[in-house]
């Protein structure tokens, strides 16, 4: 009996910190010309986003490919991962590790890769080296997020108060304020206002469950601590 | 065949434009620098602008704020040698436009387009703004055809490790194109303008993570000596020979200079604490990837040689507006195994003169420096041979 609830116990403890999620991304390709092999990796040259648990290779075939799996997040939300198409089909994982590392590969840069998170959803992309344009044709409720959130850091203009207010539940808003957060200090104040809000204007565009959440009121607390004047 | 043939054209273009000296034109270097702007035709004026200084080095001077009071701008300020200006216009509903701009001591207006986006007319008139801007051009050049003959290198059937150093020795030879055909015949040609001491201050600065003031700082002087004395006199000339001087006396060999700072709950350490101890130094911030990225090999070296008498300090370079993501990242890196000092009043910035990150000292039981940036295998290496373990 006592043996029996250690077991529970230990699975029950397991269970909270691991959070496997499964995947499937598909993709089409309208030109396949030097294009054979998809591939799909969560390495990246930001090394608090990288991890080397993903690196699969699948052929392409008649302009399509398709990645299952699944993905332990260990407690975070969601993890970011990219697809490349080359006609090499022999890219180890060691190879792109080196590219990751040398800077010779930078995601949200490389024009032939594109950042997507592990979720379900389908890819459409035009040809060779479009793959960073790529279209998500089905599902990728986050990736899509990715983009627009990226879009939002781009243009600046404030325009990331309006993407916390599209998304005021999602886990990508709950992130961008988090990013926000870290790129603020005092003598950025005014800039970083201008660009993408005040964190405590992000923050409150956040849906009230994320806000009084664990870990929105950790964030909340961290706000406060970092811009009190 | 024919990359090398476009190689070697490419190569030519630039040993050409390097033929084309510079115009030693006589502008003044000192005196008032005006801004002036009309804001009366606009359908609203900014409510402020900040007006930010880099000196010709790239180093943050000063940041002015200018409330807008009227429907027209006059700002001056007093300028020692031309400066990098970054002109920030603040509108309602906080938008923000902005131009950056190489500044003489001469009247700038600046106008404004579609959105208030912000320009400066005649920015580029000057000859030492243009003999900036070409040896900006000429540098980004040689960092473009770097990158695409790097990315163009083939790792297929081959050793990583190999791969690798191919790509370290074609960085490095083209970063050393850059030193000789750009930075230091622009020094050479230009040693009566402030071209040539911009093209020293860069050549001094390089390359990233080790500069020569560190590592030839007698080279860096002497060539700081062939500009003219109204060169010399520049106020980034002043600085560039403090810092060589600053330098010499954090040399290996010499003793390490002590300071006194206070870990995270304000408990002082000084280095001289630590005096009987191989101790490691290490300037690094939160936001510093290649500081955090070494960060795994220092707990691997601290954990083999603390029992032999192998000490680490940390010391950030974060601001105390960043004081929780400092505490963050010592905890998500697990570095508070060695005591993380705070540097919040850039005490240590100063007696060390840490202008870049990452920077560290090793430092012999007696206090005298015995390495300086020792990263990786480098470090690793150096602890081997001390402990020989």
């Amino acid at each position: 009996m006592k043996k029996g609830l250690f077991y529970v116990l230990i699975f029950f403890a397991y269970a909270v910190h691991a959070q496997t999620i499964k995947f499937t991304i598909k993709g089409t390709i309208a030109n396949t010309d030097s294009i054979k092999y998809a591939y799909l990796t969560t390495l990246s040259q930001q090394i608090p986003i990288s991890s080397d648990k993903i690196f699969m290779v699948v052929p392409v075939v008649n302009g399509k490919f398709e990645f299952k799996g699944d993905f332990d997040l260990k407690g975070e939300d969601f993890q970011f991962a990219n697809v490349f198409v080359e006609e090499r089909g022999n890219i180890t994982k060691e190879e792109a590790l080196s590219k990751f590392r040398r800077l010779i590969w930078v995601n949200g840069k490389r024009s032939n890769a594109k950042i997507v998170i592990l979720e379900d959803l389908t890819l459409s992309i035009n040809a060779y080296g479009e793959t960073k344009e790529a279209i998500i044709s089905e599902g990728g409720v986050l990736t899509k997020q990715v983009d627009e959130r990226t879009n939002a850091i781009i243009d600046g203009k404030r325009e990331m108060i309006q993407f916390v207010k599209r998304h005021p539940n999602s886990s990508m808003s709950f992130y961008a304020v988090k990013e926000v957060l870290s790129w603020y200090d005092a003598a950025r104040k005014d800039k970083i206002e201008s660009a993408w809000g005040a964190p405590s204007e992000l923050f409150n565009a956040l849906s009230a469950e994320l806000k009084n959440s664990k870990k929105g009121i950790a964030l909340k607390k961290r706000i406060d601590e970092k811009t009190k004047p | 065949m024919k990359k090398q043939n476009l190689k070697s054209l490419f190569l030519l273009f630039i040993l050409l434009i390097n033929c084309v000296g510079f115009v030693h034109a006589q502008e003044a270097l000192k005196g008032t620098l005006s801004l002036k702007s009309d804001f009366s035709l606009l359908s609203q004026k900014p409510l402020k602008l900040v007006v930010k200084r880099r000196d010709l080095a790239g180093y943050f001077v000063k940041s002015d704020t200018v409330i807008v009071k009227s429907s027209t701008l006059e700002y001056n300020i007093e300028l020692e040698e031309p400066i990098y200006l970054t002109v920030d216009f603040y509108w309602k509903e906080k938008k923000l436009t902005t131009n950056s701009f190489w500044a003489m001591p001469v009247t700038y207006e600046i106008i404004f387009g579609n959105n208030f986006t912000p320009s400066v007319k005649d920015a580029d008139k000057s000859q030492v703004v243009k003999g900036i801007k070409h040896l900006d051009l000429q540098y980004k050049t040689y960092v473009e055809e770097s990158e695409k003959v790097v990315g163009n290198v083939n790792y297929e059937h081959q050793k990583i490790a190999d791969v690798e150093t191919k790509i370290s020795k074609i960085r490095d030879s083209f970063e050393n194109a850059i030193d000789t055909n750009v930075y230091l015949s622009a020094v050479n040609k230009n040693a009566k303008s402030v071209i040539g001491l911009y093209a020293l201050l860069q050549f001094a600065g390089r390359p990233n993570g080790k500069p020569r003031t560190i590592t030839e700082p007698k080279k860096i002087d002497a060539l700081l000596n062939t500009l003219s004395p109204k060169i010399r006199a520049l106020p980034s000339a002043i600085n560039l020979s403090n810092t060589i001087n600053l330098e010499q006396q954090l040399k290996v060999g010499n003793v390490m200079k002590d300071v006194a700072l206070p870990d995270a709950v304000g408990k002082l350490y000084k280095i001289s604490d630590f005096k009987g101890k191989y101790l490691l130094v290490d300037f690094w911030a939160s936001w510093c990837t290649p500081c955090r990225a070494e960060n795994p090999n220092l707990i691997k070296a601290f954990t083999k040689y603390k029992k032999s008498g192998f000490q680490i300090i940390g010391i950030t370079r974060d601001h105390l507006s960043r004081k929780a993501d400092w505490l963050d990242a010592i905890e998500k890196d697990k570095i508070n195994i060695w005591p993380q000092l705070s540097d919040f009043k850039d005490i240590a910035q100063k007696i060390y003169n840490v202008e870049a990150i990452p920077v560290n000292y090793l430092i012999d039981p007696k206090g005298m420096i015995i390495g300086r940036n020792l990263r990786g295998g480098d470090l690793e290496k150096e602890l081997k041979k001390i402990f020989k373990y």
